[in-house]
């Protein structure tokens, strides 16, 4: 994800966007793949109808994301992050959806595709993992069936080739004896070695962009750490780009390339990896910084929670969504919605806050050090009012 | 019982050398003594047998599942102690057991200077004021169809306290009050409110009583990473108010080790490590512990290529 912020956000003017009006699929090889990112997101929206008025789920992200790179998106439940990334497999097409912008996978937008040409492309050029295996694995058929089922529903081959296939990804993925185990039923699987399954049968046809969301979250931390290793060996050899879809930011520490950090619907900070941990920049991520216990800081640092919570997404005003939860935001935050700016000094690092740089550094310099909030706004000079959540 | 208790599992002779994975069954590595101090509980060999049977009218006992397996710890007065281990490691069956809620197959509980193990349901009463827990879910742990106000004051209808009607409300809306609620919001029902908000009327239901003994089982982690803070803050808040004794209870190490003054590693239904939270971290001595410790993701990129490199610089065991 380098440079989006540098395109014109209509776009339209490269050779892909202008080809995937047409609806026509075009095979990869036609194009300059080595420079295209493969996927880029820009400007994308969802909205869904409710009895409340309208629900503004994702409110405008644009991001990109290179071969064989891993995108980390991190936010909170209701930051839009599952959200966006079902809307570029095409699971949020309902008929209380509204959708805009724009989603170029190899040059083709996602979103003007059929639903016929885009389960073309579901399974097998982009594949999807889920948080919970148990319910993304159906109960009545062995795994072998399944991952056989998603091997022919894009390759024309036989029922034996499929299979052996599902064997050798079996045992790609680290499960013991695959040749017995194809056919097992997943009621027979742990919850670790039933995530291992889904990724192999998210791996059988080679995607090219593997999208998982909250892949760990329901397993232990052995074996979260094994299946996110498991997970880094098959990027290294497969080439595969990943998304990673998390709210724990010590896992897109340990896995990321680049990170997104959303709050609202939207990206407040993007950054690679070192460059977020070692400059976070934006309150939002401060906050979740601070708010998390760690195994590497002393134990009498006290957590420091994000005071309130976050807001309804019905009605959004036009102002940072942040704001009512920010300890910064008194006399340096301006009303409106502040762009995704990339930082001037860092151009890799793009941020929504419109706080002064001087006063950014002093409040990170304070809170790194273990101070609360109140003190680093004392320390930049930020007046105090008596306001509490 | 104290400082004389027979303790078939534990090996007091401080760290066990080098114990391999193959020895977990028999070796816990404890750097302290039981016994000693002012214990507000004392759990010693504690046990729990689940019957598998089969059969549809007569059944038979096939074979047994040890969930808890010989436990033995204490809680001191006003202390925050953590049991720390993966799903299965029978954490939440050990807290059930000491509330009461299952009923131990083995081993002795004693509460404050009594056994509590074998007391049935009449002989209990008392007991529950004194020890009350917050559970894991805050969407299942509460009734959908009570008012906040009426959630919060059934433990003390049940126990005949603040009796009358405006009393009771006064006590309800303090509690409220004190874990952070609004007491405005007494009438409302629990769908009204956020995850975190839920946690904390669990959380003052469970002090209504004025409990000696707060069992928090995974408070936080069906929480929100912002929200977690706030009702970790407000339990040790709580704490150090109340003077309460907290069991704490959870999967996350980082949270056990903020949270707890000392604390217990299990695994297959058996204490493996038992230590301070300082002595834990810095020199895991069990290798269980030490595999728990470095699967933890931490939110640092150069701490990892730094774990990393320690790795490879080390000979090979």
């Amino acid at each position: 994800m380098t440079d989006s912020q540098d395109l014109t956000p209509a776009g339209g003017t490269t050779a892909g966007a202008t080809r995937a009006g047409d609806g026509a699929a075009v095979p990869a090889t036609d194009r300059p793949a080595a420079d295209a990112p493969l996927l880029e997101v820009r400007d994308l929206s969802v909205g869904f109808r409710s009895e409340d008025g309208l629900v503004q789920a994702v409110g405008g992200i644009s991001y990109t994301v290179e071969r064989g790179k891993t995108l980390g998106i991190v936010g909170e439940s209701g930051s839009g992050k599952s959200v966006s990334s079902m809307t570029l497999m095409g699971l949020t097409r309902t008929a209380s959806a509204t959708i805009k912008g724009q989603v170029l996978f190899e040059g083709r937008d996602l979103l003007t595709l059929s639903t016929e040409e885009l389960r073309r492309i579901r399974g097998n050029e982009i594949a999807m993992i889920f948080q919970d295996p148990l319910s993304s694995l159906h109960p009545f058929y062995r795994i072998g069936d399944q991952i056989i089922e998603a091997v022919r529903a894009h390759n024309d081959v036989t029922k034996k080739q499929a299979k052996a296939r599902a064997v050798e990804m079996l045992g790609l993925v680290g499960i013991p004896d695959p040749g017995r185990r194809v056919d097992a039923y997943p009621h027979e699987f742990s919850g670790g070695m039933r995530q291992r399954v889904m990724i192999a049968m998210a791996l059988a046809n080679d995607p090219k962009l593997l999208i998982a969301d909250e892949p760990t979250t329901a397993l232990d931390v052995t074996v979260q750490k094994q299946i996110l290793e498991l997970m880094d060996r098959l990027q290294r050899e497969l080439g595969t780009a990943i998304v990673m879809i998390t709210h724990d930011l010590g896992v897109v520490a340990e896995t990321a390339d680049d990170i997104a950090v959303m709050y609202a619907g939207r990206i407040v900070e993007r950054a690679p990896v070192r460059e977020l941990f070692s400059h976070p920049r934006h309150p939002y991520t401060w906050g979740l910084l601070r708010s998390i216990p760690r195994l590497d800081m002393p134990r009498d640092v006290e957590l420091v929670p994000v005071d309130g919570r976050p807001p309804s997404l019905i009605g959004l005003g036009d102002d940072c969504s942040f704001r009512a939860r920010c300890p910064y935001a008194a006399g340096c935050c301006r009303p409106g919605m502040p762009d995704l700016d990339p930082v001037v000094g860092a151009p890799e690092h793009a941020l929504r806050c419109t706080m002064p740089a001087e006063r950014r550094e002093t409040i990170w310099n304070v809170l790194s050090e273990g101070g609360t909030p109140e003190q680093a706004a004392v320390a930049a000079g930020i007046p105090q009012t008596e306001e509490v959540a | 019982m104290s400082g004389t208790a027979p303790d078939p599992v534990v090996d007091n002779e401080g760290v066990v050398g080098d114990p391999t994975i193959a020895d977990t069954t028999v070796a816990a590595v404890r750097r302290d003594t039981l016994g000693e101090g002012d214990n507000i509980l004392q759990v010693r060999g504690l046990e729990k047998e689940f019957a598998v049977t089969k059969g549809l009218f007569v059944k038979r006992k096939v074979h047994a599942v040890k969930a808890v397996n010989g436990v033995s710890f204490d809680v001191r007065r006003g202390e925050t102690f953590g049991l720390v281990g993966e799903s299965g490691c029978g954490k939440s069956t050990t807290a059930r057991m000491i509330c009461r809620l299952l009923d131990p197959t083995g081993g002795k509980i004693d509460f404050d200077g009594t056994d509590i193990a074998g007391l049935d349901r009449k002989a209990l009463v008392p007991f529950r004021r004194d020890v009350q827990m917050v559970f894991q879910d805050p969407y299942s742990s509460l009734n959908p169809r009570q008012t906040i106000g009426s959630i919060i004051s059934t433990p003390l209808d049940i126990h005949g306290i603040a009796t009358g009607e405006g009393e009771r409300k006064k006590k309800v809306q303090e509690l409220m009050d004190l874990v952070g609620l609004n007491p405005e919001h007494y009438n409302r029902l629990p769908h009204e409110f956020s995850g975190g908000q839920r946690q904390r009327i669990g959380i003052a239901r469970a002090i209504a009583l004025g409990p000696k003994l707060l069992i928090a089982d995974e408070p936080v982690s069906a929480l929100d990473v912002s929200i977690q803070a706030q009702i970790l803050n407000l339990l040790r808040q709580l704490q150090k108010d109340l003077g309460l004794s907290l069991l704490f209870i959870a999967h996350d190490l980082s949270v056990v080790r903020y949270m707890c003054d000392r604390m217990a590693v299990m695994y297959a239904g058996e204490i493996v490590e038992l230590a301070t939270s300082e002595e834990l971290y810095a020199k895991p001595a069990h290798p269980y512990t030490r595999a728990l410790l470095d699967a933890v993701p931490t939110p640092d990129p150069d701490a990892r290529a730094r774990r990393l490199a320690e790795r490879a610089a080390l000979p090979a065991a």
